[in-house]
């Protein structure tokens, strides 16, 4: 934006420039004719070309002026502008600070607050759960207590079962044992006369009973 | 004939003997129609047992057994059928009985059941004592071992 205004300025002093020499020249051209009878110049053939170099120096040095000092305007322009955005930026960031600062502070208090909610409610909440599960454990080793005894007492009953029945075998098989020793060592003893005398018995055993 | 078939069943006391009789009858049938001049107690010669061979040399001569090859096979019929009648009692028994031992049972049967019984004798020394009976059907544990066997249990109870 500046720089557009620069540039205005600069072409609106130029165009004036332009149409002073203009005039000028209309009217140092036009005056010795007006005037032959009053004053007459001559004008040298120099004089022009040097009055155009002298006015073309000018106007340089005159754009070079305005220039310089557009630019050194605009430039205080600029800056006393950025010291005040400057300034009211640093004010605004003070304040924002401030507020930031405070809602900070605000948001630090609401999450205390929350966080002290929070652990309250799950302390009460644990206590509850706490109270509940106690109960609950209680119950459940209760439970278990007395499954373990049921089956302790049944596996002690399985397990006497088994004794009595393995020792009942173990007595039957010993029984057995004895038997078979007692057959061979009887078998062994008897001589021929008794073997005839035990089957001559045995056939009047049959007889009594009636086989024959 | 029936007691010349009796006197010789006398010789029998078991199911083995009876057997061997039978298989001497049996050859002799097959050499009756031979050499016909030939007596029957000759021809058997070597061929039959000893005692068997004087039987039938004593029943020639008390002319129990006819000359005639035709009546002397009737003859051997007849024994073989009257000794395949005797009846038979199994007896298993945990001894293996002299010949004396034999004579005594065998006799126990003609005098307390008048009949002549062949024994068929099975050796077992499991039985122990006493005997296991089979007669006509009729199966009995009469053995030592079984009354061990009842003892054992009775105690085991």
């Amino acid at each position: 934006m500046d720089n557009q205004i620069f540039f205005i300025i600069l072409i609106g002093f130029g165009v004036l420039a332009i149409i002073l020499f203009g005039l000028d020249i209309y009217y140092l051209a036009r005056k010795p004719k007006e005037e032959k009878g009053v004053l007459s110049l001559k004008f040298s053939e120099k004089f022009l070309p040097e009055l155009e170099k002298i006015i073309n120096q000018e106007m340089k040095r005159a754009i070079s002026e305005i220039n310089q000092k557009v630019t050194n305007e605009a430039m205080e322009s600029y800056k006393k502008q950025m010291a005040t955005f400057s300034q009211e930026a640093e004010n605004k960031m003070a304040g924002w600070d401030e507020i930031t600062k405070k809602e900070i502070l605000k948001f630090s208090n609401t999450c205390s607050r929350a966080e002290d909610l929070i652990l309250q409610e799950a302390k009460s909440k644990t206590n509850e759960l706490s109270k509940g599960l106690d109960e609950k454990i209680d119950r459940i080793c209760q439970l278990a207590t007395e499954s373990i005894n049921q089956k302790i007492a049944k596996t002690e009953k399985n397990i006497e079962d088994y004794k009595k029945e393995k020792l009942k075998e173990i007595d039957q098989k010993i029984y057995q044992m004895i038997g078979e020793i007692a057959k061979k060592i009887i078998g062994r003893a008897i001589d021929l006369s008794t073997h005839e005398k035990l089957v001559i018995e045995t056939l009047q055993k049959a007889k009594k009973e009636g086989i024959f | 004939m029936k007691k010349i078939f009796e006197d010789f069943a006398k010789k029998i006391k078991t199911k083995e003997e009876l057997i061997f009789y039978l298989e001497e009858i049996a050859q002799i049938r097959q050499i009756i129609f031979k050499d016909k001049d030939i007596p029957l107690s000759k021809k058997v010669e070597r061929k039959v047992d000893g005692e068997f061979r004087k039987f039938l040399e004593i029943s020639e001569k008390e002319e129990v057994i006819s000359k005639n090859p035709g009546q002397q096979s009737s003859f051997f019929q007849e024994l073989e059928k009257y000794l395949q009648s005797l009846p038979e009692i199994k007896l298993e028994i945990a001894f293996s009985p002299d010949d004396n031992s034999l004579d005594r049972i065998s006799q126990w049967f003609e005098k307390e059941l008048g009949q002549k019984i062949i024994l068929d004798l099975i050796i077992n020394p499991r039985v122990v004592g006493g005997a296991i009976i089979d007669y006509r059907g009729n199966w009995r544990d009469f053995s030592l071992a079984k009354k061990i066997d009842q003892l054992i249990s009775q105690k085991n109870q």
